[in-house]
């Protein structure tokens, strides 16, 4: 079985580095590389035949969307790849935890930032504690997590969107550094952190193993509830700093905030080959994969299609990824 | 895992799968006491009210149902119920024959193609139909044109929905019927072992010779077609149909299945069972009504029932205090029981 996050073994010196040696051309015709190659030629054509997708509010805003969904698929990716599977509730967390944010921002900036984020981290937090300490199907579980949330968050707002102090000051969360949205820099941020994370720490490789075989991991003594925990708060903490970026761009926060980001951040994931069964994945490759979804979307709205085009060419990219990787596992393993 | 833990989770196993009549009699019995202190009447007009909703998630939490008894989870079921109450609505105008048996055909083919991925490729459902989920949004918003379309036929509606015998309607004894149907075929043929030995060990089911990828197919394309009916019937019924459903049909139907026996890890259960689970959860949403509940109250008291009852399945449950408490109490209870029968001379281990 082989890893993302396994080091290069010792090598003489003078040998060029394994990294490079990794991109064969071989490897690059597999169909799990192909195909979201394939996809992303695809996106680069449909973008630079688009009128108005390279102005520069345009890219902005693409980056922006990118850096809110890419957020979320980094975290999304520790999910998936310590093998529970997704979250089906992350945009509902988002769209409580910018509430959370608005709400306290009476106690001031970053008493507000520290109480999203750690809303975030709570609420996966406990369903990673139910689904690592108890087994529970992560799918199903997160889906009835995020009805609750939903009941929970229009039982507290009665309904309506909460809006900031007058001397509330978060406006430079919504606005640009040297011409980029400051979302793009979190997003980078959260990218290396997390990538970091799963490459360079112990735990990463723990979640990794994890995720490849959970009987292995129990037997070789891995804390592997603990694992699940982390896991799932870390997504919950980049709910929490999505929420709180949204919550600062929009002005308000209702449960409408939600959006799409659920499917966005699961497409983001799966549409870059990540391992739907876990074991191997890549914040760095959700984070394009996130890029891909907002070209996606700036795509559909510049020509004026519905957002229902957006969603069904998402679907068959999904499937398409999915099927290609399935096949490319059985090749291998009828080598 | 100690010998105690290991009796734990084999006596658990034993007993997996709620008991779905017991299930439906407390919540009848919530229905009928909890209005008497929470203010607020039930009369015939709610049971009638039960069978609706009955009918309404019934056949999403049948398709459902069915492909986690096969241990599989279809994503898609309830969007391809709004797909066919979009396709029923747009093209049943002239016929009402005819926009269902449309709906019901694109719901077989995508279950269909659905299935086929699945069984060809040896692939979980769950890649597959969050793909198909996604599609079939998109075709539904794409074909809605984002808005809800209006049935001009008021007629049929009314019709399908007049009270029948005071409690049922012309749609849901359809649904009752489509229920039925299944579940005789499970009975009756050898569909019912087969579906449970290919969710129950699928390995061992193609091993003892059972057509595994015919059953994953069949079990799937039977999903979309009743959940496209389902929601054909439902579009008829409000003379409309809305371009995205939700989750909540989804969460309503998985609810379902597991109240009424199925379990998340598949092998067990029946139509018979998701039938009482969606009964079940039916009277209790009609409870919530009668008592004048607020509506987010549904939202939350469903929602923490469906992570209540993934707990409750979840394989390593035992490990709950609460849940190590009651079967320690069982194994004493046992324990006794054969005491006792070695002391009077019957044989041991009978109960």
């Amino acid at each position: 079985m082989s890893l993302d996050t396994t080091s290069a073994p010792a090598r003489p010196s003078g040998e060029p580095a394994t990294v490079l040696a990794r991109f064969s051309l071989a490897s690059l015709l597999q169909p799990s590389t192909l195909f979201p190659a394939l996809i992303g030629i695809v996106l680069l054509i449909a973008a630079v035949t688009t009128t108005g997708f390279w102005s520069t509010t345009n890219i902005r805003s693409v980056l922006f969307g990118a850096a809110l969904v890419g957020i979320l698929a980094c975290g999304l990716t520790l999910i998936t790849v310590s093998g529970n599977v997704l979250s089906m509730s992350l945009g509902i967390t988002t769209a409580a935890c910018a509430i959370a944010f608005v709400y306290f921002l009476r106690l001031g900036t970053p008493a507000a930032i520290v109480i999203s984020l750690a809303l975030g981290a709570a609420i996966c937090g406990v369903q990673g504690l139910i689904a690592g300490v108890y087994g529970a199907n992560p799918i199903i579980l997160t889906i009835g997590a995020g009805v609750a949330q939903t009941g929970v968050v229009e039982w507290l707002t009665r309904g309506e969107s909460i809006t900031p102090p007058a001397h509330a000051s978060y406006s430079f969360m919504a606005g640009t550094v040297a011409g980029i949205p400051f979302a793009a820099y979190v997003f980078v941020v959260v990218a290396i952190v997390l990538e970091l994370l799963l490459r360079r720490t112990a735990l990463g490789r723990e979640m990794c193993l994890t995720g490849a075989n959970k009987q292995a991991a129990r037997a070789a003594a891995l804390p592997v509830a603990g694992i699940t925990i982390v896991a799932f708060a870390v997504a919950g903490l980049c709910a929490g700093a999505t929420g709180v970026l949204l919550g600062a761009t929009n002005e308000s926060a209702g449960l409408a905030l939600q959006a799409n980001y659920t499917f966005d951040a699961i497409t983001a994931v799966l549409i870059v080959g990540t391992v739907i069964t876990g074991g191997r994945g890549s914040a760095i490759r959700s984070a394009v994969g996130a890029i891909g979804i907002a070209v996606i979307a700036s795509v559909v709205q510049l020509r004026e299609y519905s957002f229902g085009v957006q969603v069904a060419v998402e679907g068959v990219f999904v499937l398409v990824i999915v099927i290609a990787a399935q096949i490319r596992r059985r090749s291998v393993a009828n080598r | 895992m100690s010998r105690i833990g290991k009796q734990m989770k084999r006596s658990l196993r034993a007993h997996h799968g709620a008991h779905p009549i017991v299930i439906l009699a407390v919540m009848v019995a919530s229905l009928l006491v909890l209005p008497l202190f929470l203010g607020g009447q039930v009369n015939g007009y709610g049971v009638y009210a039960i069978l609706q909703t009955f009918a309404d998630y019934g056949p999403i939490a049948l398709a459902v149902g069915m492909s986690m008894i096969i241990a599989e989870y279809d994503l898609s079921a309830a969007v391809v119920y709004g797909l066919g109450a979009l396709l029923a609505v747009k093209l049943g105008v002239h016929s009402v024959v005819l926009g269902a048996l449309i709906a019901v055909a694109v719901g077989l083919v995508g279950g269909l193609l659905q299935g086929a991925i699945m069984a060809r490729l040896s692939m979980s459902s769950v890649g597959v139909t969050l793909g198909g989920l996604l599609t079939y949004t998109g075709i539904t918003e794409i074909y809605s044109n984002n808005k809800t379309v209006p049935y001009p036929r008021f007629d049929v509606g009314l019709r399908l929905d007049a009270r029948v015998l005071s409690i049922f309607s012309i749609r849901s004894l359809i649904v009752i019927g489509i229920f039925g149907v299944v579940a005789a075929a499970m009975h009756f043929t050898r569909l019912g072992p087969e579906v449970r030995g290919v969710g129950g060990d699928r390995r061992s089911s193609l091993i003892a010779g059972v057509p595994v990828k015919r059953t994953l197919v069949g079990i799937m394309a039977l999903g979309g077609m009743v959940a496209a009916f389902g929601g054909a019937l439902d579009g008829y019924s409000v003379a409309s149909a809305v371009p995205n459903v939700g989750f909540e049909p989804l969460v309503f139907a998985t609810i379902a299945a597991v109240l009424g026996g199925v379990t998340l890890s598949g092998g067990r259960g029946g139509p018979v069972g998701i039938a009482c689970g969606a009964l079940s959860l039916a009277t209790l949403e009609e409870t919530l009504i009668v008592i004048n509940a607020p509506p987010y109250v549904s939202s939350v008291v469903t929602g923490i029932l469906l992570v209540l009852v993934t707990l409750a399945t979840a394989p390593e449950v035992w490990k709950l205090p609460i849940v190590r408490t009651l079967l320690r109490w069982r194994g004493m209870r046992a324990q006794a029981g054969a005491l006792r029968a070695q002391a009077i001379g019957e044989a041991p281990g009978k109960q």
